[in-house]
């Protein structure tokens, strides 16, 4: 009988297929340190891990697993922390990053068709290169593929101004869980919304044709320190309310400053910290920044020199540069009404000092009413017990958004599916559930999470028992 | 398990500091060409963590398979410019690699090294009086300068003092110096090899003598400037030998680029026009381990009416060569796959002159070319000025 992997050489060739334990043990996790007491819940490990290099083999992997029942898991740059691309109980790890040629640059249409195993920071310098540009895009742009985020929401850098990723995708191209190449939106009785935030439970997404710009004019980013952090607030939401055109907006409080400069990083003295960006045409700026700078000019706070915020725009992809304080960083990812942004700073300060946890706050406003907000909290996953009971800290944060109206923020995976209910209604949920049965009546596309968490014991993993760990978890920790 | 050397290395942390983001996968060069996790810096430091805990998952042995994965790496240094935590991953590179060595499980070809080095004082095995062997068409002129006092001392390197297709290097640099009107003098036979080898092996426990044995012969010639044309020389004497001695050297040490940029500001160098479009590689050791970037520009620039492009990726963004790290000792034709990629960014922007300024680069761009039949023309920084004044 041939083995696993003698059965895949056949499909893509030997070069492609690996089950060496060497190998299979760094595709078995993605960014999040777990604590090995609850890896042991789940087979993280994959039995098998293959680099496809086009859709047709992608289609021949998919109906091999299905007729074997195989777990098939998409894996991109596994920069997401949910456990998305993390085997929960074994199977086919697909390695997309081999698949990352720009297909074509369509000028007169202004899209550009990829292969999405290609990480954002090389698409947008290739645009680049021809003066165009992709507004929309992760703070993970440096690794992450566009596969990966179109799978897993597709809200950040440029949202503010040109919505989510999905209003910028004009097609995408899905090897179904049956095997079958397919074309969304042209393909009948598909819809292109679907498959974004689906996690690769519902297909793996191979190209995508995305709308492009002509590279902006002007990138004006202006850094602002403010001396109170309500006053950032109040500025934030003044400045989305009277501002039309602004693109970006991101903050910092106190605390993450603190981190920062306790590590020789920059970081001025303020109570909180924004950048404010703005793009297009010089006039647009202009004008922009006319208004921009009448409401800054009202508030108790200082703007930087244009190097430093240049410099600020620059590390837009390093938010976890605070990790070496840690070594371990851990975070709570949320999204919260704009309105209410203070509020939740103040609730968020109360959860520090209850905890007792270093935190600095970070957020990138990503509408005109919601704003991300990420609390990182710095931990030692080597103190084992510690570690372990810092986790319920998340749950709070997550909590506390959900309290004032926000929700869990970036989609589900294994960590964040007990929140399904909280974001979805019990009828929407009900839809996806359906959704995924009838294209994956197998159950074989990267199974045992978001709808449902299944543990390696064929137990599921409900909110109620989540929430029952970690309450004892709670209380465990005080005897810390 | 414990990974002894990392702990004395200071290292071990750095495996928890690592965010696994990945950011280093787009610049790794040896992550390029093979493509899975596991030659990515991203993959290796998780190997590390694994073995340091492996919780729930199977343990990974350190064996040779294991080992041999830590040599596909040219140390370029370029995975810590992207690291978001700004790891010193070419510390914990040369960390684990003495780990490597301490359990006795070096590739072969490294064995053969220390050999060569116990025996002969450079990596080639070649009896060290032959030193001079790339000075044959100038003899007498050389024999003046061996182990004379001198203020200015050109350590001419393993590489081009033995490797005759390299011999035009330390050729031009003697040519350029008597333009100039330079005194100095070179070791000879009496020239033992930097020890740089060793310290990219893990294994700088066995330099100490070489470095002893170099900084107390340059002394005793009265030397207050050392000149390299090799980039791994240059950052061994720069960065290794003040860190093994514990104390400065007492001679300034610089790159032929950095003193060749100091010729050209005292107006020491008559420069005429060359033929050609010249484009400049960053070797990894002087430029990102060093930052040397602006004198080779500097240099080049000064020759009159040179057409000069820059590469599609420069100074610290420059993509290795592929010749760095042992890697083309260790696995030579993944060496020769990344020196291939040199070429297309060459042609990409017009150039038809390959320069750098080390040896090893030379070298294995040298093969690239040779192999892919292609019509660059591969010259050293002291070349192109050699070339520039006239010979």
């Amino acid at each position: 009988m041939q083995t696993l992997r003698e059965e895949l050489y056949s499909i893509v060739g030997e070069d492609r297929v690996t089950d060496n334990l060497l190998e299979r043990i760094l595709y078995s996790h993605d960014l999040a340190p777990i604590p090995p007491e609850v890896l042991t819940l789940f087979k993280t490990l994959p039995d098998a891990v293959v680099r496809p290099t086009n859709a047709k083999e992608i289609a021949e992997l998919i109906k091999y697993a299905r007729k074997k029942k195989i777990p098939v898991i998409p894996r991109g740059a596994a920069s997401w922390a949910y456990g998305g691309a993390t085997p929960v109980k074994g199977g086919i790890v697909l390695d997309l990053t081999g698949m990352n040629k720009i297909i074509e640059i369509d000028k007169q249409e202004m899209t550009v068709t990829v292969e999405t195993g290609i990480n954002w920071k090389k698409l947008l310098e290739e645009l680049e290169k021809k003066n165009l540009f992709f507004p929309v895009y992760p703070t993970s742009a440096p690794s992450a593929t566009v596969g990966g985020w179109i799978c897993t929401g597709g809200l950040g850098i440029g949202s503010l101004k040109y919505g989510q990723l999905k209003e910028n995708v004009v097609e995408i191209e899905v090897v179904t869980p049956t095997g079958e190449i397919v074309q969304v939106p042209n393909k009948p009785n598909y819809k292109l919304d679907w498959f974004f935030g689906s996690e690769g439970t519902l297909g793996i997404i191979t190209k995508a044709t995305l709308r492009i710009h002509p590279e902006p004019e002007v990138f004006s980013p202006h850094a602002i320190c403010f001396n109170d952090t309500e006053q950032m607030c109040n500025a934030v939401s003044k400045i989305l309310k009277d501002s039309t055109k602004i693109y970006f907006i991101k903050f910092t409080d106190e605390g993450y400053l603190d981190i920062r400069r306790s590590l020789g990083l920059f970081a001025p003295k303020a109570a909180a910290c924004a950048l404010f960006v703005f793009e297009g045409s010089k006039k647009t700026v202009r004008k922009d920044l006319e208004k921009f700078h009448s409401i800054i000019k009202k508030m108790d706070c200082s703007e930087l020199d244009a190097e430093k915020s240049h410099e600020e725009w620059d590390e837009r992809f390093h938010p976890m540069r605070i990790k070496r304080a840690g070594p371990t960083l851990l975070a709570g990812d949320v999204l919260v009404p704009v309105s209410k942004l203070y509020e939740f700073f103040e609730r968020l300060w109360k959860l520090k000092e209850k905890f007792n946890l270093k935190m600095g706050i970070e957020g990138t406003v990503v509408s005109r009413d919601s704003t991300v907000v990420m609390p990182m909290f710095l931990s030692d996953e080597r103190k084992r017990w510690k570690y372990l009971t810092a986790m319920p800290a998340i749950k709070e944060i997550t909590d506390l958004a959900l309290k004032i109206g926000g929700k869990p923020y970036g989609g589900f995976g294994i960590w964040n599916s007990f929140y399904l209910d909280k974001v979805y209604s019990n009828l929407e949920i009900r839809k996806m559930k359906e959704r995924k049965k009838k294209l994956d009546p197998d159950n074989i596309m990267n199974p045992g999470k978001l709808y449902r968490v299944q543990t390696k014991f064929r137990v599921p993993l409900t909110a109620k028992t989540y929430n029952f760990f970690m309450f004892l978890l709670k209380i465990l920790r005080r005897f810390d | 398990m414990e990974l002894i050397e990392l702990k004395k290395h200071k290292m071990e942390d750095e495996i928890y500091i690592c965010a696994q983001c990945g950011f280093c996968h787009e610049v790794c060069p040896i992550y390029e060409e093979i493509g899975w996790e596991s030659a990515s810096p991203r993959g290796k430091i998780y190997w590390l963590k694994h073995i340091l805990k492996p919780g729930p998952l199977p343990v990974i042995e350190i064996d040779k398979e294991f080992a041999n994965r830590f040599f596909q790496c040219t140390i370029c240094g370029h995975c810590s410019e992207v690291c978001q935590t700004k790891i010193n991953t070419p510390e914990l590179w040369k960390a684990i690699r003495t780990e490597i060595y301490q359990r006795g499980l070096w590739p072969d070809v490294l064995n053969e090294l220390i050999e060569a080095l116990k025996k002969e004082k450079n990596v080639y095995s070649m009896p060290n009086d032959e030193r001079t062997i790339w000075a044959m068409d100038i003899e007498e002129e050389i024999r003046t300068k061996v182990r004379k006092k001198a203020k200015v001392a050109y350590f001419v390197g393993c590489i081009s003092s033995f490797m005759g297709r390299l011999a035009d290097i330390p050729l031009s640099t003697v040519r350029i110096m008597e333009h100039a009107g330079i005194n100095f003098t070179v070791l000879g036979s009496e020239e033992w090899c930097c020890g740089n080898p060793l310290f990219l092996a893990g294994a700088s426990s066995l330099a100490e003598e070489i470095v002893r044995y170099n900084v107390a012969t340059l002394c005793k010639l009265g030397v207050e400037t050392l000149i390299t044309t090799c980039s791994g020389c240059y950052r061994a004497w720069k960065q290794e030998y003040p860190e093994i001695l514990k104390e400065d050297l007492g001679f300034e040490v610089l790159h032929v680029s950095q003193f060749l940029a100091k010729l050209v500001d005292e107006g020491k160098l008559k420069l005429r026009s060359i033929d050609g479009v010249v484009t400049y590689h960053d070797p990894c050791e002087i430029g990102r381990h060093c930052n040397i970037y602006e004198e080779p520009r500097k240099v080049l620039e000064n020759i009159p009416k040179i057409k000069f492009v820059e590469l599609p990726k420069t100074k610290k963004d420059c993509k290795c060569c592929g010749g760095g790290g042992m890697l083309k000792a260790t696995n030579p034709e993944l060496a020769a796959k990344i020196a291939s990629r040199k070429i297309d960014e060459t042609t990409e922007v017009g150039a038809n002159i390959l320069t750098s300024g080390c040896p090893a680069c030379k070298l294995n761009l040298m093969d690239a070319i040779f192999e892919r039949e292609a019509t660059v023309e591969m010259l050293d920084i002291t070349e192109v000025v050699a070339r520039a004044l006239g010979s």
